[in-house]
């Protein structure tokens, strides 16, 4: 018979419990730490893949808008989200472009007419009081 | 008869034989202690070998010549168990007896029952060096203070299942655990702690 396990095996049960929960509390925190750990790398693999993501974005945005300084706007074309920026800019530059071309006109025709009238003024000026 | 039915000495000591077993000798004792406090019939004398267990279903099974037809148990008549029994009720003698079958166990080397409480009384001190710790103040509070208030089956869930739950709860507290974590990690602890006992790792 095991003596053991039936006279005194109540205290040795009593004394061994402390120690075993110790033990048990000490494989807690080791899964505690490793979980805590687990999701830490977890955030960084989804910010690095976010970032690796953007990158790629970038780099075919810029192929994209590459492509859209040589391709010329057709009409009614909406932008899209990778070259939006792009377009934007195209068509900023497009329009002061457009500005700078009516004001010269607009100035060289004024000088134009102006030294036109002064002609005529000196001539009639002339032909009228010489 | 039933081969499945054997003494709980039997039992015990072919413990490892049976398919149902009982983790310790006093878990086994709050079984008996359930079964003699349930029995109406007054009990006159208790012996471990007149104790039978179905080895298959776990129940403890009572012989008759346990019992008296009479509702008072005659000092030492029959009983060979306490000189005092004329002056207890019933329910005071089962207590007694029962205690006294246990002490036997843990003083005597043959595992029998201690004759009467004065033999306790005499040999008090040398009897409490003989069992467990955690079980002294069972003896004490039935053979010195006389109080029969609280038997063997709500002593061993006061002072060692829910002692040990306790304890394992307020350790464990910390980490929030629900119940069905709780109930498997206390599992895991006890069978980590029965492990130990046996001399394992």
């Amino acid at each position: 018979m095991n003596k053991n396990l039936f006279d005194f095996a109540e205290d040795k049960f009593l004394e061994n419990i402390p120690t075993v929960i110790a033990n048990v509390k000490k494989s807690l925190d080791q899964v505690n730490q490793s979980q805590y750990q687990f999701q830490n790398q977890s955030t960084d693999y989804s910010e690095n893949e976010m970032f690796q993501t953007q990158k790629q974005q970038l780099v075919k945005s810029r192929q994209l808008n590459s492509n859209q300084i040589i391709r010329p706007i057709t009409n009614n074309e909406q932008p899209t989200y990778n070259n939006y920026q792009n377009y934007s800019n195209y068509q900023n530059t497009q329009s002061v472009y457009t500005n700078q071309n009516g004001l010269s006109t607009i100035l060289t025709l004024s000088v134009t007419l102006l030294l036109i009238v002064l002609v005529f003024s000196v001539t009639f000026f002339i032909m009228k009081f010489v | 008869m039933d081969n499945n039915i054997v003494s709980l000495r039997q039992f015990i000591n072919n413990k490892d034989n049976y398919a149902y077993k009982t983790k310790t000798f006093c878990r086994l004792m709050k079984i008996v202690c359930d079964t003699i406090e349930k029995e109406p019939r007054a009990l006159v004398r208790i012996n471990l070998d007149e104790i039978k267990i179905n080895t298959i279903t776990g129940d403890i099974i009572l012989s008759d010549n346990l019992f008296a037809s009479t509702d008072k148990t005659i000092a030492g008549v029959n009983t060979g168990i306490s000189l005092m029994a004329d002056r207890k009720s019933s329910f005071e003698h089962k207590r007694i007896s029962f205690a006294l079958m246990l002490l036997g166990w843990y003083v005597n080397e043959d595992h029998s029952a201690v004759f009467n409480d004065l033999i306790v009384l005499e040999n008090f001190n040398d009897y409490m060096s003989k069992v467990p710790k955690w079980l002294q103040d069972y003896f004490i509070s039935i053979f010195i203070k006389m109080d029969y208030t609280k038997s063997f089956s709500d002593y061993y869930k006061e002072n060692f299942i829910d002692k040990v739950k306790t304890e394992i709860k307020k350790s464990l507290e910390p980490y929030h655990l629900n119940e069905e974590q709780m109930n498997k990690i206390t599992s895991v602890i006890v069978k980590k702690t029965q492990r130990i006992m046996k001399g394992g790792k």
